[in-house]
């Protein structure tokens, strides 16, 4: 019943303010759409490049609702409130980041096929950008979590943030974008997708601990 | 949520430094059930920071606070479900309307029951602007919806950082009064404020900070 309530208020929030839910969806699109333009539209090119592409313009759509994942409950005093309630405080900012991915990341992920029939990619690696996708966004938001946590009391953490985040996005990113790239030539893209779901599995059990002790740290 | 006890609590030689500053320190007190403890002091003299020590929201330091003579640093979670704390931020969501905000709450307090919830509107004359969103609520609108928590909680531990800021005469009567009967009641209050505050029935002890 707790947690029930719980996810349906925070998608209430969530759902108040569509600007949160579009913007990221228009940046995806708007920037996905300057490659062929800015480059070339070789459909040659486009397949080559696509892998890569997709899964870059994902991370930076997700990194620009990394500063708004805390701060308004931290600056309201509902973080506060959650820190004192008596319940666990990795379950309040747990289910903060689901409802955040649900809401802003799987529309992404649920465009990506589209996006990979304007890259001109094949029908198997489109399949597995897809499930890339939605193995490597979650990472994307616990992995950022720590970093939006850590800088969520800061006054000027504007700059901080992406500064901390980028250097651990790059694994994922690695594997992620490698096996697509490997779909899109015919060769075996198993092990990538596994050391994705082994970093997801890892990054969803472990970084709630970590942004919890953040943002206790955060309160002082 | 079933009532809890209410503890003893004891502090012991708080203190606190902002920067180079010394707030405050060798700060002692000790509460029974049905104590009501009234932090005085002039601004930016550290009664919020008090009440966040209090809390465990802000460390201790040297200090050490006990609840029942057990050390609160090893029963950090039971004594956080004993504890409301109300403080400078009202904790009010801007997107949410007032008794959306009242649900948050009660969320807190594992109550889900709309109808009783829907109950405490009446009591601080919120029924009006029961479907006012957050970022429309006057402040003292914004004070009452969260001080309309104190009407349905089964904390026992009251910390009130400046709970009349804002509020007119007659909710601050409404206020004193759930005051009084939480008291009676045999529970702990701590309530900072510029000013004294008297109420019927409650003997305050007094805590000045300099």
């Amino acid at each position: 019943m707790f947690f029930m309530m719980l996810v349906k208020q925070d998608f209430l929030l969530i759902f108040r303010r569509k600007s949160d839910i579009l913007y990221p969806l228009f940046f995806y699109f708007l920037v996905l759409i300057l490659f062929p333009l800015g480059i070339s539209a070789d459909s040659q090119l486009l397949k080559e490049i696509g892998a890569g592409v997709i899964w870059i313009v994902s991370l930076l759509a997700t990194l620009i609702t990394l500063n708004e994942l805390f701060s308004r409950d931290f600056h309201d005093g509902t973080m506060e409130q959650f820190v004192i309630s008596g319940y666990s405080l990795e379950i309040f900012l747990t289910t903060k980041i689901l409802t955040r991915w649900l809401t802003t990341a799987l529309p992404l992920v649920l465009a990506s096929p589209f996006v990979g029939i304007v890259f001109n990619m094949p029908l198997n690696a489109i399949f597995v950008l897809f499930i890339s996708l939605i193995l490597g966004t979650p990472i994307f938001y616990f992995i950022g979590a720590i970093g939006s946590s850590l800088t969520v009391g800061l006054k000027r953490g504007g700059l901080l943030l992406p500064s901390i985040v980028m250097p651990l996005y790059i694994p994922t990113i690695v594997f992620g974008s490698s096996a697509v790239h490997a779909a899109v030539y015919d060769s075996s893209y198993n092990g990538q997708l596994a050391i994705l779901g082994a970093m997801l599995i890892l990054s969803v059990t472990i970084a709630p601990f970590a942004i919890a002790a953040s943002i206790r740290t955060s309160m002082e | 949520m079933i009532k809890k006890l209410t503890p003893n609590v004891n502090a012991q030689l708080l203190s606190c430094t902002r920067g180079n500053k010394v707030l405050y320190s060798n700060v002692n007190f000790t509460l029974e059930p049905g104590d009501a403890i009234q932090i005085q002091g002039p601004n930016g003299c550290g009664k919020t920071s008090l009440l966040k020590q209090f809390c465990q929201i802000i460390p201790t330091y040297n200090g050490e606070i006990f609840i029942d003579d057990v050390p609160v640093r090893s029963v950090k979670q039971e004594f956080f479900s004993l504890l409301l704390y109300t403080g400078h931020s009202p904790a009010i969501k801007k997107d949410l309307t007032c008794f959306e905000n009242i649900q948050y709450m009660g969320l807190l307090d594992g109550i889900f029951d709309e109808n009783l919830l829907e109950e405490n509107l009446e009591h601080l004359s919120l029924s009006k602007s029961r479907d006012t969103l957050g970022s429309d609520l006057s402040r003292g609108q914004s004070q009452k919806t969260a001080l309309s928590r104190l009407f349905f909680t089964k904390r026992p531990v009251w910390v009130l950082d400046e709970p009349f800021s804002g509020l007119d005469l007659s909710s601050i009567s409404v206020i004193k009064k759930i005051l009084a009967k939480h008291i009676q009641e045999k529970n702990i209050l701590l309530i900072t404020s510029h000013e004294n505050i008297e109420i019927p029935g409650v003997a305050f002890k007094n805590l000045e900070i300099d």
